[in-house]
């Protein structure tokens, strides 16, 4: 919204500090949520550069202690994040049971994330297939 | 009054593509990388890298990690208390373009065979 008006309110306005989510734990557990996105811009970019190496230096990367660190790490990250994910799933799209426009009936949310996990483990299981036996 | 149409709904929705493919894939990699580090030979990525599949699973994955990555940090740097301005959104969405350009050129060489 755009005007030329001039405004002459002066709006008090709260002032915040940085550290502002650090004495609660729901706080704390949504940074953390919002964190897992470094890990995983992390991971995305090892993929990257792994892809252009060969398999015997990619075998020699993988076996250094600090790479296996960084992987536990992300692998936590990543945990994290796909839990959270799949909890605020049915929050953040609603789907409906029905098509009738009058019948607000959702479908439940226990379904919903149950059906996540279940393509989860799917999605495991063919990853590891595809990279143990396809190649 | 302003009438243009916000772009927000393209990396929205990018956040939320990525966020899938984060849950869905990522576990399943790690996991190997990890046991391929404690010496269990499993994660043949230089292999797979040059099928057609897992060139462009790869280049999904690694794309929509970073489309998703970058629009979470965009975003929580306001949790930090650093707001916002277009120099911040077009070196985070900047990355994200660059990084998933590297990823086509990357696995499309690999598939056809530019390099090794």
């Amino acid at each position: 919204m755009e005007n030329n008006v001039k405004s002459y309110r002066k709006p008090y306005v709260r002032p915040v500090k940085a550290n502002w989510w650090t004495d609660r734990g729901f706080y704390i557990a949504y940074m953390i949520r919002e964190a897992t996105a470094v890990l995983a811009v992390v991971v995305a970019l090892e993929l990257l550069v792994l892809s252009c190496m060969s398999q015997e230096s990619i075998v020699a990367f993988l076996k250094n202690p600090l790479v296996i660190l960084v992987n536990i790490l992300s692998l936590a990250s990543v945990m994290y994040h796909t839990i959270t994910w799949f909890n605020l799933m049915p929050k953040a799209v609603r789907m409906f049971a029905t098509k009738k426009p009058t019948d607000t009936k959702l479908i439940p949310a226990k379904l919903i994330i149950s059906a996540e996990w279940i393509g989860a483990a799917v999605a495991f299981a063919v990853i590891v297939v595809a990279c143990v036996c396809l190649v | 009054m302003s009438t243009r149409r916000s772009d927000e709904p393209i990396y929205w929705g990018l956040f939320g593509f990525g966020g899938m493919v984060i849950a869905f894939a990522l576990p399943a990699i790690l996991t190997l990388m990890i046991l391929q580090g404690f010496g269990v030979d499993c994660f043949k990525l230089a292999a797979i890298a040059k099928t057609w599949w897992g060139a462009g699973a790869l280049f999904v994955i690694v794309s929509a990690s970073m489309w998703h990555g970058f629009h979470r940090i965009y975003h929580g740097l306001h949790d930090l208390c650093i707001h916002t301005t277009r120099v911040h959104h077009y070196v985070l969405y900047g990355l994200a373009v660059i990084f998933s350009l590297a990823a086509l050129v990357i696995y499309a060489s690999k598939f056809f065979g530019w390099c090794a």
